[in-house]
């Protein structure tokens, strides 16, 4: 060991010193950032051959179990915000199912304006040789009808968006892989020469951050550092390359329209025919919205409409039912109590016969004359038979379709407070899910910081050992300098 | 790294989802300051909201019944005065008629009863076509036609025409004048009811003919749904034995009182109007009592209504209410947090190595 020796570890050291504040300097300025998953990194220093302290290379800090935790928590986030966003869509329809109103309040939930249309029946029925009472009731009438196509419309505006959703979701996750895929391989290249590929890997988790919101994932990591990606179904969506995902757009909803499925390497993920069906992710919960609540929805506004034409149907001249008050557009018949009619809720209106301004009469309504034959043999003025008939019609029990996870046999007041029931049962349980699995994210993300994120006073107290280390090798190189100094002055002297 | 370690990243975020998370409650709890009730009560109650709105369905429903018990209540009113009216107007005749059996038939005495006869019968015409608003309540479910025909009371009117004729038919058949007919005979023609059509006064006041002549009210009465299980019949029609017998003796006296009868038969014929007339009058006293039944059954419908209501409101508040003095103080409370999450922010803020170095 001789001074030179020496001067080269102390000078060594220097060099180590200013990486290690590299480091310390990369840390703090990524200790704040909000664009994506940074961990902290740490140099391993080791002694060389020549005894100095050297870099041998850079890692982060990782903690798999928790960023899996944390990638499962954004997809469980993901699903759960798309589908409460989805439904309190829907709820609106119902939102003000919870209030009294009379004929005359505006209000939009089918129940509600079903009560005004019985309110209606009512007064009708206690004077039914009076215009204004039979205007009542066309009118509640018509907001009802109208009730029950907003309420499609609706209803088909929240499954065309989760279509749209889809669509840009497929896309996000086709770009994402991309990227991944640049990513994965300079992790590779890095991996067999050595490089610092720290940045690569934040870049990389960053990726599978922004995927597992669209769809939930599942990592495998290879020998060679490279990463695979499975959807938690199992279906592959990157080995290596990225596999294609794609999905067919759907411009325009109705009742009757089907949406695509999404696929992945040409699986179907999604849909009825899905054998391996994504669980969670936006992705998932707008295919759900789009293929089960909204259609489930749909179909009870379907039954609703056709227990509706049922409960004002008339008699015909050869005895059979036909639809009198509210009828399918263009259709006299009355609808089937077995099967869902789809889209009907889309179609019920007022019947012509009963509205003067359509050519109809008020008195069509009380005679049962509307698309019927009149019951009214002696045509007197305060017949009102039919009018009680009706409104026991809306209280009692009659049968529905099933398949619309309501009860099939039920009034179709109950069966409107059921429907509304059941989509605030959603709603709910939608929103408090979402509220759930957002603190659980914010939770496991901050578990994860905690033992892979910077902290800044850390980084500090580690700079403050740097820069004493530093001190501390110059210190040495002047001394040794100055013994340099003093033997050669020995030695010319 | 420690278990101990907490992020930068973490130590900024966390207050700020908290102040957030804080944010939101603070918006819902000041709707349930202001409004008493909860937020979003949909979002609250979620699958039991469905009883929520049968709640309120039922509310509504009782509220319906409001309106239209109130037209039924006024039509009824209107028939028990009407029903009032006659019945004094029947008394007030049968006293006529009670006088009457004690004197002669003269010039002026016979006048009198026939005028007042006239103007009962007018009035009991116009009485029995009481309305309210286009409803002639004692029409049956044929609301929109005069239950009476206006024509009744006149002199020329189908009615009266019909009640002439029977008479100079019944004088023709037996041979006799109005001077000359019998007390007996007067009897039989006012009483009995196997004379040939052509000359029977009592066939007029019942069946086709009281249909055809004077009556247009529907054989069916009007019926109200008056609760929710409670349909009655709310109305009584001319058709009924009180109108009948009303007509039958006011016509009676109307036409035969001043025709220059024999004693007997003036007697006679004051005799058997005073037997109709008790009859009407006793009918029309079961007529009122019957309005008065189904104007009590309203009422009765009416207050069980308003304690359902009261019932149901009970209910739907237990679910929707918030506790005004919970809902102030978790406000208070949310407040109070909020401001040591500020506070905190700004602590945190300041407490950073980087100060001390």
């Amino acid at each position: 060991m001789g001074l030179t020796n020496a001067m080269d570890i102390a000078s060594t050291s220097l060099a180590t010193n200013a990486g290690l504040q590299a480091i310390v300097s990369r840390n703090t300025s990524n200790a704040q950032s909000t664009t994506g998953y940074v961990s902290t990194k740490v140099a391993n220093v080791v002694t060389s051959l020549s005894g100095a302290a050297i870099i041998l290379s850079v890692k982060n800090l990782t903690d798999s179990s928790l960023f899996n935790a944390m990638l499962s928590s954004t997809s469980a986030n993901g699903s759960a915000s798309t589908l409460s966003a989805g439904v309190t869509q829907l709820q609106q329809t119902v939102s003000d199912a919870t209030t009294t109103t009379d004929s005359t309040t505006a209000a939009t939930s089918p129940s509600t304006l079903l009560q005004a249309l019985n309110t209606a029946l009512q007064s009708y029925s206690s004077s039914p040789s009076a215009a204004s009472a039979g205007a009542a009731v066309v009118t509640a009438a018509d907001n009802l009808a109208g009730s029950l196509n907003s309420a499609t419309q609706t209803t088909q505006d929240v499954r065309e968006t989760a279509d749209q959703n889809m669509v840009t979701s497929v896309a996000t996750i086709n770009t994402l892989l991309t990227q991944f895929q640049a990513v994965n391989t300079t992790i590779v290249q890095g991996t067999a020469t050595g490089a610092d590929i720290t940045d690569a890997l934040d870049q990389r988790s960053t990726i599978l951050q922004s995927l597992s919101n669209e769809i939930g994932i599942s990592t495998v990591n290879n020998p060679n550092g490279s990463m695979s990606i499975y959807t938690d179904s199992g279906v592959t969506l990157f080995e290596t390359t990225p596999r294609t995902v794609t999905m067919q757009a759907t411009t325009a909803y109705s009742p009757t329209t089907t949406g695509n499925a999404v696929y992945v390497d040409g699986v179907p993920v999604t849909g009825s025919s899905a054998v391996m069906p994504i669980q969670s992710g936006a992705l998932a919960a707008d295919a759900d919205l789009r293929d089960t609540v909204a259609v489930t929805y749909q179909s009870q506004l379907d039954s609703i409409a056709g227990g509706l034409i049922n409960a004002f149907a008339e008699t015909s001249s050869s005895g059979n039912p036909v639809a009198g008050l509210f009828s399918a557009s263009g259709s006299t018949s009355t609808i089937s109590t077995s099967t869902v009619d789809t889209g009907l809720a889309g179609l019920i209106q007022v019947s012509a016969g009963a509205d003067p301004t359509q050519g109809g009469a008020y008195t069509n309504i009380l005679n049962g004359s509307i698309n019927g034959a009149s019951q009214n043999t002696s045509n007197a003025a305060s017949y009102n038979t039919l009018i009680l008939k009706y409104i026991s019609n809306l209280s009692s029990t009659t049968a529905y379709p099933s398949g619309t996870a309501l009860s099939t046999s039920s009034s179709l007041t109950s069966y409107t407070a059921d429907s509304a029931s059941w989509l605030d049962n959603q709603y709910q349980s939608a929103s408090n899910n979402a509220t759930y699995q957002s603190t659980l994210l914010s939770q496991t993300t901050q578990s994860l910081s905690n033992v892979t994120g910077v902290s800044i006073d850390q980084q500090m107290s580690q700079m403050l050992e740097y820069e004493n280390s530093y001190q501390a090798s110059a210190k040495l190189i002047s001394t040794i300098n100055s013994m340099f100094s003093s033997l050669l002055t020995a030695v010319s002297s | 790294m420690t278990v101990n370690s907490v992020s930068s990243s973490t130590l900024s975020t966390i207050l700020q989802n908290a102040v957030t998370r804080e944010h939101k409650q603070l918006t819902t709890l000041e709707t349930e300051n202001s409004t008493g009730l909860l937020a979003d009560i949909g979002l609250t109650l979620g699958a039991s909201s469905g009883q929520d709105i049968s709640l309120h369905q039922q509310y509504a429903d009782l509220n319906g019944f409001s309106a239209s018990n109130a037209i039924v209540t006024s039509q009824l009113e209107t028939s028990y005065n009407a029903a009032t009216t006659l019945q004094q107007s029947a008394s007030t005749m049968l006293s006529q008629v009670i006088e009457g059996l004690s004197s002669t038939p003269s010039s002026t005495g016979s006048a009198a009863i026939q005028q007042v006869a006239a103007s009962a019968l007018q009035s009991f015409v116009t009485t029995a076509n009481s309305e309210v608003s286009d409803v002639y309540v004692f029409g049956g479910i044929n609301t929109g036609i005069e239950p009476i025909n206006s024509s009744a009371a006149s002199s020329t009117g189908a009615a009266q025409t019909a009640a002439q004729s029977a008479f100079s038919n019944y004088l023709t058949s037996i041979g006799a004048t109005a001077a000359t007919i019998t007390g007996a005979q007067m009897t039989t023609f006012l009483t009995s009811t196997s004379l040939p059509a052509s000359q029977s006064f009592t066939s007029q006041f019942s069946g086709t003919d009281w249909s055809t002549n004077w009556s247009n009210a529907s054989a069916t009465a009007q019926t109200s749904r008056i609760g929710l299980n409670d349909t009655i019949t709310t109305s009584v029609t001319t058709n009924n034995t009180a109108f009948q017998s009303l007509a039958q003796g006011l016509t009676m006296l109307n036409q035969f009182a001043n025709m220059n009868l024999s004693s007997s038969a003036y007697t006679a014929l004051m005799q058997q109007a005073q037997s109709v007339m008790t009859a009407a009058s006793n009918d029309l006293t079961d007529v009122g009592a019957t309005i008065g039944t189904m104007q009590s059954a309203v009422k009765q419908a009416n207050s069980n209504i308003s304690l359902q209501q009261d019932t149901l409101n009970t209910q739907i508040n237990a679910s929707e209410a918030v506790n005004p003095y919970q809902a102030a103080t978790q406000l208070t409370n949310l407040t109070n947090q909020l401001q040591v999450a500020y506070s905190l922010t700004a602590q945190i803020q300041k407490l950073s190595l980087v100060n001390f170095l």
